[in-house]
């Protein structure tokens, strides 16, 4: 599962991130995009492209498409 | 003894509040060697010991090398520059993600300190960390900066800067001893935090109601309104006492004390006129500017800036620009200038120059005051259509110049968002105010070079004679004689030879567009009274005392304020629309009237007004905020789009009366926008990398 299917108000664990383009994979590491770390999909942006994510305690805006590179372990 | 500090830490972490608690008004704004990023220096003294403190961008990581300019300034500053102790600001409640930049500071082997911010919250939140555990955890210092007050924080720093082993100490000691691995943040954190946190907070409540999919759309567009109302509605009750007052002392005065003392008319003209009349028309944009930054600040520092990207994220991307482009753009309907300065918001450098590009297509304040005039003249009965049409036109093609630069210069630019969203907090008072002053300052201070050299320059033109003698029909000024040299260029768009004050009004505009107004009027009223050699009357300057233009000034201010209900109502200033239609004509209306041939010369007139380059004080901040190569291109590209819109008007709409004409003209226009755009990709993308300008 991928951080981008997520259902609002869901938590899960990350279990890797692999983005495509080495900039945005190093920005997703240093908000704080770790394995092992909580995600909550908070809310969706008007017509849905935007998504406001809680990733440990750091709220972060991100689009679904970058989203998508962000895998999730198996929700409990 | 004298410490050198730098403050490094994440974005939203209350660094500037600490830096603003210690410095206090001691600060200064400069830019770091090269580029245009803002360095911030402070000083606090004690005793006998002065601390000398840079802070340094906020920045998540010092390894990221496509992370932009505040990385590398950064990265750049801590390895190679000159200071003592490294002052590492932490958010309390977000310790794991801000000790990753933390374990990068400790890797360069520094002297180091921890400063702890936002414990309040952490204390409400169930999570604040144990102090003394941490700083034994990671092996160095770490103080709580919210619970002390200024002077306690200063004497505690210093304290601990002196315990701390000097730079040189901690260099040989490296040498002599193999360097200790930095040890991971989870050993650090043992046993650091244990509260449990709270499941909702304030911010997620709050949020819970601002980015509610129904609400978040009406929460924003209040939001706007209200920045808007008072960015440029209140802002705008200060332009006229402040244009007066500093007339008088720039412009009245000095000239009237010339005069007396004997100074020869061309100097005074030079002076006073050129040079003092561009310092009374920066000063009359100090109060628009101030408010706007004062708004602008309340916003970013209560967190909200952030979510109002994210509501109109959507419809931003859909042109290429991320959500927060948006409240440049907007501000554009007011005054182009704060327009050109909010597009710092933005942290991509392609997309900010994006922005650039487009804002001054948003009709401004300025505008309006000509279409109301051609309303009161030509456009009686549908007024308020043809206003509403040519705002809609400047958006169309604002965002069409965005499609087409981005298509020919920056195809590369990807529309990526990955924000942080900032807790929610109560704006303090201290850094609205002090950054709204440092940003007022150097838009004076940098803007004000080219808005006064312009407008000194045409201003000049206007004061001296002809070159041409008055028995060959010489216009009163240089630069109508200009401006009737330039009429055949024009007539493509349907102004005549005669209309050579529509001419000299599109020179004039370029000082303010609201100068169109005013020089219409004159002109057209000195040629309905048959009086061409009027000239010495412009330069005529009655003089009052300082005393009568206070009063003036204050009296100005009062009747402003008392109608400042309005402003709130009617920030754009629209129903000056509608009472046009009532309006009398005068000589000078049916001189106009005459002299354009129809509505269909003035309504493309008007589209050339709408469209052309940006006025002087635009120009200026672009060129403070974009450098001279994009200034050059945005001032080239408005205004060829404003000739071939404006030529295409007005030949389309006369295309029966001549149409094989017509058709060569459009043909030639279409070409020559053509042309530009080719241009763009082949002579401007070499340059616009090299050229690029930084964050600030």
């Amino acid at each position: 599962m991928v951080l981008s299917e997520l259902q609002k108000n869901q938590i899960a664990v990350i279990r890797e991130v692999t983005h495509p383009q080495e900039e945005m994979q190093r920005q997703l590491l240093a908000l704080g995009f770790d394995p092992g770390e909580n995600v909550q999909l908070m809310t969706k942006a008007p017509f849905g492209h935007t998504l406001q994510i809680k990733v440990g305690t750091t709220l972060v805006a991100m689009h679904s498409d970058d989203a998508k590179y962000v895998y999730l372990c198996d929700l409990l | 003894m004298t410490f050198h500090i730098s403050l490094v830490g994440n974005p939203n972490t209350g660094k500037t509040t600490l830096f603003n608690k210690l410095a206090g008004t001691r600060q200064k704004v400069g830019n770091w060697a090269g580029v245009t990023v803002d360095c911030k220096t402070g000083v606090f003294i004690r005793g006998s010991e002065r601390v000398d403190m840079t802070d340094l961008p906020g920045i998540y990581s010092l390894n990221n090398q496509t992370g932009g300019m505040d990385e590398t300034i950064a990265r750049r500053f801590l390895t190679q520059e000159d200071y003592d102790v490294i002052v590492n600001v932490v958010d309390a409640t977000n310790l794991k993600r801000n000790l990753k930049l933390t374990q990068e500071l400790v890797a360069l082997g520094r002297p180091m300190v921890i400063v702890l911010t936002m414990t309040d919250l952490a204390r409400k939140l169930n999570i604040m960390p144990d102090v003394a555990r941490l700083s034994k955890n990671i092996g160095v210092p770490v103080v709580d900066g919210y619970q002390q007050s200024m002077s306690e924080l200063q004497a505690t720093l210093l304290s601990l800067f002196h315990r701390l082993p000097t730079a040189l100490d901690t260099l040989l000691q490296r040498e002599a001893s193999q360097p200790t691995p930095v040890r991971d943040i989870s050993v650090w954190l043992h046993q650091v935090v244990t509260g449990r946190s709270q499941a909702k907070n304030i911010t997620d409540k709050i949020d819970q109601i601002v980015l509610h999919p129904w609400l978040g759309i009406p929460i924003f567009l209040l939001a706007m309104y209200a920045m808007f109302a008072i960015a440029i509605g209140v802002g705008s009750l200060f332009i006229d006492p402040i244009d007066t007052f500093a007339g008088y002392w720039f412009v009245t005065f000095p000239s009237y004390w010339m005069t007396q003392l004997g100074v020869p008319d061309g100097l005074i003209v030079v002076l006073a006129n050129g040079l003092g009349g561009g310092v009374q028309l920066v000063a009359s944009f100090i109060p628009v500017i101030g408010f706007l930054y004062i708004c602008l600040s309340i916003l970013e520092d209560s967190g909200y800036m952030a979510r109002a990207a994210f509501i109109v994220d959507r419809i931003m991307s859909s042109i290429g620009l991320p959500g927060q482009a948006f409240i440049p753009l907007l501000l554009g309907f007011g005054c182009n200038v704060p327009s050109i300065m909010a597009t710092r918001s933005l942290t991509n450098v392609k997309q900010r120059m994006l922005t650039m590009a487009m804002a001054p297509f948003m009709s401004c304040g300025a505008r309006l005051a000509v279409y109301v005039m051609f309303v009161s003249v030509f456009f009686r009965d549908k007024g308020g259509l043809l206003v509403f049409g040519l705002y809609l036109f400047g958006i169309l093609v604002a965002v069409g110049t965005a499609w087409i630069f981005r298509k020919q210069l920056f195809r590369d630019v990807r529309v990526s968002v990955l924000m942080e969203m900032p807790h929610y907090h109560r704006p303090r008072w201290s850094n609205v105010g002090l950054s709204s002053w440092h940003k007022v300052r150097s838009f004076v201070l940098r803007a004000g070079k080219t808005i006064v050299l312009v407008s000194a320059i045409l201003t000049i033109l206007n004061a001296i004679p002809s070159w041409k003698a008055s028995e060959e029909g010489a216009k009163p000024s240089a630069l109508a004689q200009i401006g009737q040299m330039m009429t055949p260029i024009f007539s493509p768009i349907g102004m005549g030879e005669d209309n050579w004050p529509a001419a000299v009004g599109v020179f004039t505009g370029v000082l303010a567009k609201e100068a169109v107004v005013g020089t219409m009027d004159t002109l057209y009223t000195d040629m309905a009274r048959a009086d061409v050699s009027s000239s010495s009357e412009n330069t005529l300057i009655e003089y009052e005392s300082p005393l009568s233009n206070l009063l003036g000034v204050v009296a100005l201010l009062g009747e402003n304020l008392s109608g400042a209900v309005s402003t709130f109502t009617d920030p754009l200033g629209l129903t000056s629309v509608t009472e046009a239609k009532n309006q009398a004509l005068t000589a000078g209306s049916y001189q106009m009237l005459v002299l354009f041939d129809g509505w269909k010369g003035a309504f493309s007139y008007l589209v050339f007004v709408l469209l052309y380059t940006p006025c002087a004080a635009t120009i200026g901040a672009l060129m403070k905020e974009g450098g001279l190569l994009w200034t050059i291109v945005i001032v080239a590209w408005s205004t060829s789009v404003a000739y071939v819109a404006a030529v295409f008007s007005f030949q389309l709409l006369t295309f029966a009366s001549h149409p094989v004409s017509a058709s060569l003209t459009l043909g030639l226009a279409t070409a020559w926008l053509i042309a530009f755009i080719v241009a763009l990709k082949v002579w401007v993308k070499p340059k616009v990398d090299k050229n690029i300008i930084a964050v600030g």
